[in-house]
């Protein structure tokens, strides 16, 4: 019988092991991102989900398999979504229950390929997993992507169905989803260098692809594209391309199978955006705006002219946003971009300006309705809160400028419209009532990056090493209540570095 | 007369405490000073060191309480014991250790200047863990204070000339030890690390900082320790 020294087994429990690589790798960080009641965020570099909860105070870490990345959230916030998958273990998506009751319950869906982008449905059933085309370009040793493959995974069954989008284009430019129909209908757009494909995500074994070619030219390239609501199974994808000015309206059917047709809405030089029209929709109406010619026009689907609604601007506008019933704010954003924005009523042609200090840099609109906020790129920094309404003459919009110590960051609107921000390189949360224009400030210990809102907590994000946030409850929105989560990345790192 | 008595009895007293051994008038006394290494089982130490080792100082006192049990000692020791590295390049994570420990030592003379020892007893773990950003400054610490035991044994090799007499553990001699051990630290955990209040800040009330649980990180592992005695 052999028997081992102690001498030799210090020896060799000193060998064991050495520092877990993980420590020395930067950590590879995604999100945060606000869900409905808790902020989540991955640290990729340790694979682990992070969920914290500014009510209870509680901060967990959800181990997650190998290969974890590209975070996303449905859009009512209860599921984060996590691709899976290296060289070593096969492609899959994980479901975390981000609720209360169930939270980081995982659900693991195992994927027949490998595409990674994740974009989710509005509904949250449905996720349509693309490929991201900076892996499209192989190097050595590398097996290429095929840029048109995707998967269609629907939550509710936890099933998963490789589907050959079919074009002859590289990796998709963007993904659009239509309302979720009935019987569960969910049309998506995928948008291509050249051409459309539109499948029903609950049907997904057929792909229409619509080639969006100008007659007796080339193919054109879809920069934006929206969905109307269907009717009887009748709709419309609007899209606005590169090479044209017209909107392309592809007129689609559900019925039996996907069927499409194309029709070019010719309407002024200069297409900048296009959207639908507020509040309950005609489904053969689009709304467009053009730079060039400086025009508003609201434009009928199925090309009849004769119902075209124009309104003339003055001003160069680029961007459309819904902001009441009935009305929308069309204006431009960039440090060149014209100091005009409008109000404008596409059902009657009319139109209110306003003029601001400076360019727009960002706009948040009040789910309230009736009230906008616009960053204004200015000297002193400003923001504009913008008060629209309907007027005997024809829409109304009032500005009321609010100079700022820095250029804001962050700036939201809570449910009940009030109105959230930060400002660069100041230890501050504000809360402003764009009706009273009253605000509150909450001093924090550093300045805050982002801004992230919940329906119970402001949480400023702050640059730290190992991630920082502090929570100021929205009730009484005071420092008094607020509470730090320091270094939130290294949640029980070391149990998932080193194993339990 | 009387004085001359007295005179007498003093000398007599003096010469008698001054001629007494000392190890009869007081419990022989320990004192060691040396180097700890402690080899970790688990690789949670990893988040402050390159490897699986905390090295340390070690210092103890011990004494024999009962003349009758010559071969028992008390011993009160400290290992302190220090650690930092990166953090994923953008700072780091430091630990400092003091594994204070009261044991029931053993100890019996083999044979020239060798004697054998063990002891056993319970154990204090009191460590602070501090992650410093790149300039050194502290994000985020916390301090623990967890309890815990020890055992270990080993052999001691005396170097006085009265250890060569073939009494290793005579008193008034001096020599090294090399001892093994396990310390055990169940609970050791860095559970709640908080931010420190920051420097000169114009509120009266720093915000409070729900604490980071980083995890386990065992302070549990099997003791080397080369040290040098004393004892008197």
């Amino acid at each position: 019988m052999h028997r081992i020294h102690w001498t030799t087994l210090v020896a060799l429990l000193a060998a064991c092991g050495s520092r877990g690589g993980t420590y020395a790798e930067p950590l590879d960080q995604e999100g945060p991102f606000a869900g409905a009641s808790e902020v989540a965020a991955l640290n990729a570099t340790d694979g682990a989900l992070l969920a914290a909860d500014p009510v209870l105070g509680t901060i967990r870490a959800f181990p997650m398999p190998s290969g974890a990345r590209n975070l996303a959230l449905t859009p009512d916030g209860l599921t984060a979504l996590v691709v899976t998958g290296d060289t070593l273990t096969p492609p899959g998506l994980s479901a975390v229950s981000l609720s209360p009751g169930s939270l980081g319950t995982q659900r693991a869906i195992a994927l027949p390929a490998s595409p990674d982008v994740v974009n989710v449905s509005p509904d949250g059933r449905y996720v349509l997993l693309t490929v991201d085309p900076s892996e499209t370009q192989a190097g050595p040793g590398q097996a290429l992507v095929d840029p048109n493959q995707a998967v269609v995974v629907d939550l509710s069954t936890g099933s998963a169905l490789a589907v050959a989008l079919g074009t002859d284009s590289p990796a998709p430019r963007g993904v659009v989803f239509a309302p979720p129909g009935q019987g569960g209908t969910q049309l998506v757009a995928v948008l291509f260098d050249k051409g459309i494909a539109v499948l029903d995500l609950g049907a997904p074994q057929q792909v229409l692809r619509v080639p969006v070619r100008i007659q007796g030219g080339p193919d054109v390239t879809p920069l934006k594209a929206i969905f109307s609501s269907f009717v009887g199974g009748q709709g419309y994808l609007y899209v606005m391309a590169a090479q044209t000015d017209d909107v392309i309206a592809v007129s689609l059917a559900t019925g039996s199978g996907l069927q499409a047709s194309i029709n070019f809405l010719a309407g002024a030089q200069g297409l900048t955006d296009i959207a639908l029209p507020p509040g309950p929709p005609p489904p053969a109406t689009v709304l467009a705006l053009y730079g060039q010619s400086q025009q508003a026009l609201q434009l009928d689907a199925t090309g009849r002219v004769d119902l075209t609604v124009t309104a003339a601007l003055g001003a160069p506008a680029t961007q459309l946003a819904q902001v009441a019933p009935g009305l929308l704010l069309a204006f431009s954003t960039g440090s060149s971009a014209a100091n005009q924005l409008f109000a404008w009523d596409p059902a009657q042609g009319q139109i209110a300006a306003a003029t601001l200090d400076g360019p727009v840099q960002g706009l948040a609109v009040s789910p309230a309705g009736g009230f906008a906020v616009a960053t204004v790129a200015s000297t002193p920094p400003e923001l504009a809160v913008l008060q629209t309404g309907q007027g005997p003459n024809g829409p109304t919009l009032a500005v009321s400028p609010l100079i700022v110590a820095a250029p804001p960051l962050g700036v939201q609107f809570d449910a009940s419209g009030l109105c959230y921000f930060a400002q660069e390189g100041e230890p501050f949360l504000t809360r402003l009532d764009p009706a009273t224009l009253s605000s509150q400030s909450v001093t924090l210990d550093s300045s805050p990056t982002d801004l992230l809102l919940l329906p119970a907590a402001a949480i400023a994000v702050q640059p730290s090493p190992y991630g920082q946030l502090t929570a100021v409850p929205t009730g009484a929105f005071d420092r008094t209540d607020a509470r730090i989560f320091p270094d939130y990345l290294l949640t029980q790192e070391v149990s998932l570095v080193s194993g339990p | 007369m009387s004085a001359d008595r007295n005179l007498a009895l003093a000398l007599g007293l003096a010469a008698a405490l001054l001629s007494a051994p000392r190890a009869v008038a007081l419990p022989p006394l320990d004192v060691e000073f040396g180097y700890s290494d402690q080899v970790l089982t688990a690789r949670n130490y990893d988040l402050v060191s390159e490897q699986d080792h905390l090295s340390g100082l070690t210092f103890s006192a011990a004494v024999r309480p009962l003349s009758d049990w010559p071969l028992w000692w008390l011993e009160l020791d400290d290992i302190y014991a220090g650690s930092s590295d990166g953090l994923h390049q953008q700072g780091s994570a430091a630990l400092t250790l003091h594994d204070l420990g009261l044991s029931i030592l053993y100890r019996r003379p083999l044979i020239g200047a060798l004697a054998a020892f063990g002891r056993i007893g319970p154990r204090l773990a009191v460590g602070d863990l501090a992650l410093l950003d790149g300039g050194g400054n502290t994000l985020a610490g916390q301090w623990q204070v967890q309890p815990g035991v020890g055992a270990g044994a080993g052999l001691e090799f005396g170097l006085s000339p009265s250890d060569w007499n073939g009494t290793a553990d005579h008193p008034r001699s001096f020599g090294l030890r090399l001892e093994i051990g396990y310390a055990w630290f169940p609970d050791f955990q860095f559970n709640a690390l908080t931010v420190p209040p920051p420097p000169g800040h114009p509120n009266p009330s720093p915000i409070q900082s729900y604490g980071v649980a980083l995890g386990p990180l065992a302070a549990a592992g099997l003791h080397l320790g080369l040290n040098a005695f004393l004892r008197f």
